[in-house]
C-alpha cells in the first residue's frame, strides 16, 4: 500500500518535471511532444532534449544516492554515514577541480584533446575511482569500519585542501565554472549521454539489490554476521564497489549533490517502520527518486529561473539529520 | 552418564597475531566441552576469557595447538558450515529501532534461507519454537529497542536457538542484568543444555551463580592457564581458592562458595537457635564482629526479641544501633 502510494508519487513528480520548466510550454503541447508529435520546434527540443533527460537523471540519481547511503549506514552501523562521508564525492570534486582549475577545462588524453563537459566528467570519474580503489585497498588493512570511516573523512579534508589551493592558481573563469558545477544540478546529462549514465546507475542499483540478505544480517554487527555465515570481506568489497560506482557516476554528471544519500534512508525508515532491507531497500530507492524529483521541481518553481539543486536538498536533509541526532541522544 | 565430547582443545594457545608480532594471552590449554552440559568460563578482567571465546568461535585464529569441533579441526569447516554448528551470543549491543523481536530471532535462520533471506513456513515455525523455549513468545511483536536488557538477551538466545546449532557460545550473557534475571537466564541455559542436548559454553563474572548452576567450570588466568572440572572438584582440590582468594575474599570450603572476610574488630557471644539466630550472626559478620563462646558482650535470641545488656530489642536494626 505504502509502496503503491510512493510509486504513484514518483510517477506524478516525474510527469510534473516534464510539464513544468523555466520556459512556459502549454500542457497539451508537452503531451503531444511526448506522444511523438513532431514540428514543435524549440518547445520540442526543450521537452525531449532537456526536460526528459533531466527527469530521468533525477529519478536515477536520487535512487542511486539514497541506496548508497542506506548501504553505508547499515555496513558502518552509523546513521550519519553517506556517500560523501566515504570521500568518494570529494575524490570526484578533486578530479573536476583539476580539470576546471588547473587545465582550464580541457585535458589531453594521448593524442586526443578532450574539452568541455567530457573533460569534466572524465576528471570526476578518475577522482572517484581513484578514491574507491584506495578505499578498497585499505579495507583489507583497516579491519574495522570506524577506521574506514575516519579514512574517508580524512580523504575528504585532503581533497578540499587541494581544491582550495587550486583556486589560487586558476583563472576567474575556471573558478566560476567549478563553483557552478559544485552547486549541482540534474540537467548535466544530455540525451546522448543518458544511455551510458542510466546503464551505470542501474548496474550499481542492481548490485545493491544482490546485497539485501547480507545487509540484513550485518544489522547485528560484524561478529554476529560472521557467525551467521556472511563473508564479511567479500560483502564489504561488493558494497564499496556498488556505492563507489553509483557515487562516481552521479557526482560526475550532477555535481556533489548533498544530503540525499544521508537523509533519504531515514525518511524511508520513518515511513515504512522497518529495518528489513527487503522492504527498506526498494523503499529507499523510491523515496530517493521522489525526493530528487521533488527537489528538481522546487528548483524551477519559485521564479522563472533555475536555482541549484544544493540550495534545496539541505532544506530536506538538515532537519532529518537533526532529528536523527536528537533521537539517538536518548 | 558420559556426554559426547563436542569441542576439544589440545595444547591451545590463544592470542593475537598482527604481522610478525604475536601476543599470546593464554597458553597450554587442554580442555573439552560436552554435549548436554552447561560450562562456565570464569576469570578476572583481562584474563583472556573473550580471546578464548573468539578463538573457539573462529573469529580469530589459534596461535598454537588444535581445536577440534566434532572430531574435525575447526579450520576445516567453511564459514557457512560453521554457521550451522556454532551459534554465538555476543556482548555487542544490538540497537535496532524498526525491527521486532521475532524478526531479530529470525535472522538466526540466515544460514538456511535462500538468496533473499526470506523465511519459509518451516523457518517461521522454528523461530516461534525457539522463542517459546526461551519464554518470550509474548514479546514477538515488540520492537527490539523497547525491550529491557534481559529481554533483549533472551531474544539473542532465541536467535542462537533458531540457528539450530549443537554448540552455543555466550560472552558474558548475565552482565548488565538484575539479579533475578541473572538466575533466570542461568537456569534457562542449563535447561537448554539438558533438554536439547546442546553444548552451552558461557563466560561470566557471576562466580556464585556459576558455581551453583554450571556442570563444569573453566578457570582461566594468565599465569596458570586453564583449569577445568566440576565446581565441587575445583573446591576440593583448592583450585577455586587459589584462583580467586585475596584480601577480603574468602573461599568457604564447607559450602564450596565464596564469602567476604573482614578483620574482626570485636568479639561477641550469641545464644539461641534457628533462622533468627542465623540472621543475628550474619548482621554481626557484616559489622566485622566475630563470634566467641565466652565474651563480656552477649546477645540472647528469643522467639520474640533480641536481648542485649538487659534490654529487649524488637528488630535487628535497633539491636545493631545499641551495639555498634
Amino acid at each position: 500500500m505504502k509502496f503503491a502510494i510512493i510509486s504513484i508519487l514518483v510517477a506524478v513528480l516525474f510527469l510534473l518535471n516534464l510539464f513544468i520548466g523555466s520556459v512556459d510550454i502549454p500542457a497539451s503541447e508537452v503531451l503531444d511532444i511526448l506522444l511523438g508529435g513532431d514540428s514543435h520546434g524549440a518547445a520540442g527540443f526543450i521537452v525531449t532534449g532537456s526536460r526528459l533527460p533531466m527527469a530521468v537523471t533525477a529519478l536515477l540519481a536520487g535512487a542511486g544516492l539514497a541506496v548508497s547511503g542506506l548501504m553505508l549506514q547499515t555496513s558502518f552501523r552509523n546513521p550519519l554515514a553517506g556517500p560523501s562521508i566515504l570521500g568518494i564525492t570529494s575524490g570526484a570534486s578533486l578530479g573536476v577541480a583539476l580539470v576546471m582549475l588547473l587545465f582550464g577545462g580541457s585535458v589531453v588524453v594521448g593524442t586526443l584533446t578532450v574539452g568541455g563537459y567530457a573533460a569534466v566528467i572524465l576528471g570526476a570519474f578518475a577522482g572517484s575511482l581513484l578514491i574507491m580503489a584506495l578505499l578498497l585497498g585499505l579495507s583489507t588493512m583497516l579491519k574495522n569500519d570506524l577506521m574506514l570511516l575516519i579514512t574517508g573523512i580524512m580523504i575528504g579534508y585532503l581533497a578540499s585542501s587541494v581544491i582550495m589551493l587550486l583556486n589560487y592558481v586558476s583563472t576567474a573563469e575556471g573558478v566560476q565554472n567549478y563553483v557552478m558545477w559544485g552547486m549541482s544540478s540534474f540537467n548535466g546529462v544530455s540525451l546522448n549521454q543518458l544511455p551510458l549514465f542510466s546503464a551505470i546507475t542501474l548496474g550499481g542499483i542492481f548490485l545493491s539489490l544482490l546485497l539485501i540478505k547480507p545487509l540484513n544480517v550485518m544489522l547485528l554487527g560484524a561478529g554476529y554476521a560472521r557467525n551467521l555465515g556472511v563473508n564479511i570481506k567479500r560483502v564489504r568489497n561488493l558494497l564499496l564497489l556498488a556505492t563507489g560506482l553509483l557515487s562516481a557516476v552521479i557526482t560526475a554528471y550532477c555535481g556533489p549533490v548533498s544530503f540525499i544519500g544521508l537523509a533519504v534512508p531515514h525518511i524511508a525508515r520513518m515511513i515504512f517502520r522497518s529495518d528489513n532491507h527487503r522492504i527498506l531497500m526498494p523503499a529507499t530507492l523510491l523515496c530517493g527518486s521522489a525526493v530528487a524529483l521533488g527537489c528538481s521541481l522546487l528548483c524551477i518553481l519559485p521564479s522563472g529561473n533555475v536555482i541549484p539543486i544544493n540550495a534545496v536538498t539541505p532544506l530536506i536533509g538538515a532537519p532529518v539529520v537533526l532529528w536523527v541526532l536528537l533521537r539517538h541522544r536518548k | 552418564m558420559i556426554h559426547e565430547i563436542t569441542v576439544n582443545l589440545r595444547n591451545l594457545s590463544t592470542g593475537y597475531i598482527s604481522g610478525r608480532d604475536t601476543r599470546i594471552i593464554t597458553s597450554g590449554i587442554n580442555a573439552s566441552l560436552h554435549a548436554g552440559e552447561l560450562t562456565c568460563l570464569l576469570g578476572q578482567n583481562g584474563a583472556g576469557k573473550s580471546t578464548l571465546l573468539k578463538t573457539l568461535s573462529s573469529f580469530i585464529p589459534a596461535v598454537k595447538g588444535d581445536i577440534e569441533l566434532f572430531g574435525m579441526p575447526l579450520g576445516s569447516y567453511s564459514n557457512s558450515a560453521l554457521a550451522k554448528l556454532i551459534g554465538v551470543v555476543l556482548t555487542d549491543r544490538v540497537s535496532l529501532g524498526n525491527m521486532s523481536a521475532r524478526e531479530l530471532a529470525g535472522l538466526g535462520r540466515s544460514p538456511y534461507t535462500g538468496f533473499w533471506g526470506g523465511l519459509s513456513l518451516e523457518d517461521k515455525a522454528i523461530v516461534d519454537e525457539a522463542m517459546a523455549l526461551v519464554g518470550i513468545s509474548s514479546l514477538s511483536d515488540r520492537m527490539v529497542d523497547t525491550l529491557s536488557d534481559g529481554e533483549r538477551q533472551k531474544v539473542m538466545i532465541a536467535k542462537a536457538l533458531a540457528q539450530q546449532t549443537k554448540v552455543i557460545f555466550l560472552d558474558e550473557p548475565t552482565a548488565f542484568l538484575d539479579f533475578p534475571s541473572k538466575v533466570e537466564l542461568m537456569q534457562l541455559l542449563l535447561s537448554l543444555a539438558r533438554s536439547q542436548g546442546k553444548t552451552v559454553f558461557m563466560s561470566t563474572h557471576d562466580l556464585e551463580l556459576a558455581l551453583l548452576t554450571a556442570d563444569k567450570i573453566w578457570l582461566v588466568d594468565k599465569s596458570r592457564g586453564v583449569t577445568t572440572g566440576t565446581p565441587e572438584d575445583l573446591a576440593l582440590n583448592g583450585a577455586l581458592a587459589s584462583y580467586f582468594e585475596r584480601e577480603g575474599v574468602r573461599f568457604d570450603a564447607s559450602t564450596g562458595l565464596f564469602g567476604i572476610s573482614m578483620t574482626p574488630v570485636r568479639e561477641m557471644a550469641v545464644r539461641g537457635a534457628g533462622v533468627r539466630y542465623n540472621m543475628v550472626v550474619k548482621a554481626l559478620a557484616r559489622n566485622a564482629i566475630a563470634l566467641t563462646d565466652s565474651a563480656d558482650d552477649e546477645i540472647v535470641v528469643t522467639d520474640d526479641a533480641f536481648e542485649f545488656g538487659g534490654v529487649r530489642y524488637m528488630d535487628i536494626a535497633s539491636l545493631l544501633e545499641a551495639i555498634v
